[in-house]
């Protein structure tokens, strides 16, 4: 049985429904470890496939920091934490922060609308020479794509994180850094998101370190 | 070179953590989540719960709770209702972690940890912990994330597959109670009624327990109790007394 079939039996069928028999733990086993094979393999991948991404986000953000630009990452949900993740890796030397305030968030959204929360803020916050970094697994929601218009209108430079091999965000105009990664796996693309997230800092932290 | 499966292999303690929490979830369990100095991971664990990536499935009660250890403690305290599950994340020797893992079943919850410790076996963590173990140092929190990934999946797997329903498992406080029937039972002081006597929160409920043969204790204070005797404090890590706590010499008549 694939992991998806296993995993997401909905997705076939077209709806939840409510199955009868218990799941015996070796199979829940057997189905962790496929998943976690697979995401293991994509992580592998898609390092590899971004050799230059992650090189040159590195030397982007370390650029701005270094120029005391600021540095400001934004994502939906589970990628909202990947922001505030990114941010902590990166630490007390490079000055970046989120734009995911919830108070802020809920007002923009309630008075503007969900496709501005980023945007709005970008336009209020962001300077020439600042870094816009984004998160998203579809590579086409709407506010990190309004985010990024906003980011280049200000003059930032613009860095995504986008699964579904890049959508529409891979080769978009308001993108200078795209990392890609080839998923339709929500789950399995914020993981390797991570991954690659994890060594950006690591080169930002270790330039000297091998490639 | 990644190893294709974590190294340990932490599947079969996902499997059965999963398994815990979808018994849980069937009978109203609030997923209860902390992550000290890992609070993004925390959020991201809840909101897999709250709003899944997989479209179609159903929202499960998880929350993010931050701040210093002292507050969590006192957060969880007042949050936790009996069948919740306290998630942490983290180092899985650390002094939270173990102090957290002895009060949570006093306040009726159960505690499942993911984590990362030197050895398999982890001195402190109560043994009625669900402990999945990523790696020996804190460079498994890389993989955190596709741990609560599979939590989440392996969870709405047994959910799904009616398990839950069909399963005696699942725990609630009760009238009877299998924990601690001819065993000493970790227990936290709730309140001193006298030099010698104390009323303490246990899985089983609350109780009145003979203070008489430990040293002094003090309100939020764990102690091991048997048939009704305090036979020893517990050693708390995190939690640091404060001056509003009452010892038991300073009770009210």
């Amino acid at each position: 049985m694939s992991t998806r079939s296993f995993l997401y039996p909905f997705l076939d069928e077209g709806s939840v429904s409510a199955a009868s028999a218990p799941v015996d733990v070796s199979e829940l086993i057997d189905a962790a470890r496929e998943s976690w094979a697979v995401g293991v393999a994509l992580d592998r991948e898609t390092l590899a496939r971004n050799h230059d991404p992650i090189r040159d986000a590195a030397s982007l953000i370390t650029t701005a920091s270094a120029n005391q630009n600021r540095v400001f990452v934004i994502g939906n949900g589970g990628s909202a934490s990947d922001a505030q993740r990114l941010v902590r890796l990166l630490g007390d030397t490079v000055p970046a922060r989120t734009l995911i305030d919830p108070v802020v968030i809920s007002a923009l959204a309630n008075d503007v609308g969900a496709t501005q929360i980023f945007a709005r803020q970008i336009e209020t916050f962001v300077r020439p020479g600042d870094v816009v970094v984004a998160f998203t697994t579809s590579g086409t929601s709407a506010n990190i794509v309004a985010a990024l218009a906003a980011a280049r209108r200000q003059g930032a430079t613009t860095v995504a994180f986008a699964g579904y091999n890049g959508g529409i965000l891979r080769e978009h105009s308001d993108v200078d850094i795209c990392l890609v990664v080839d998923s339709t796996s929500v789950h399995r693309i914020q993981e390797a998101q991570s991954t690659l997230a994890n060594e950006i800092v690591r080169r930002i932290h270790q330039p000297e370190a091998p490639s | 070179m990644s190893s294709p499966l974590p190294d340990p292999d932490a599947t079969p303690s996902l499997a059965r953590a999963a398994q815990h929490l979808a018994e849980q979830i069937a009978v109203g369990a609030t997923l209860l989540v902390v992550a000290p100095g890992l609070e993004d991971h925390a959020h991201h664990l809840a909101v897999e719960f709250v709003h899944p990536a997989s479209v179609g499935a159903g929202s499960v009660a998880a929350v993010a709770l931050t701040g210093n250890n002292v507050f969590l403690i006192e957060e969880l305290r007042r949050q936790a209702r009996p069948g919740d599950v306290v998630v942490s994340m983290g180092p899985t020797g650390a002094g939270f972690i173990v102090e957290l893992s002895m009060r949570t079943q006093t306040w009726g919850a159960s505690h499942l940890h993911i984590g990362w410790s030197p050895t398999t076996t982890v001195s402190g963590v109560d043994p009625k912990s669900h402990v999945v173990r990523l790696g020996a140092d804190d460079t498994s929190e890389r993989l955190l994330t596709r741990a609560y990934h599979l939590l989440w999946e392996l969870t709405f797997i047994c959910m799904q597959n009616g398990s839950t329903i069909h399963s005696a498992k699942a725990s609630v406080q009760g009238s009877s109670c299998s924990v601690c029937s001819d065993e000493a039972t970790i227990a936290e002081v709730r309140d001193v009624l006298s030099p010698a006597t104390v009323r303490v929160a246990t899985a089983c409920g609350p109780m009145v327990v003979d203070v008489s043969l430990v040293d002094t204790v003090f309100i939020n204070d764990l102690v091991l109790a048997h048939a009704g005797v305090a036979i020893r404090k517990l050693p708390l890590h995190e939690s640091k007394h404060e001056s509003k706590h009452e010892s038991k010499h300073e009770s009210k008549p």
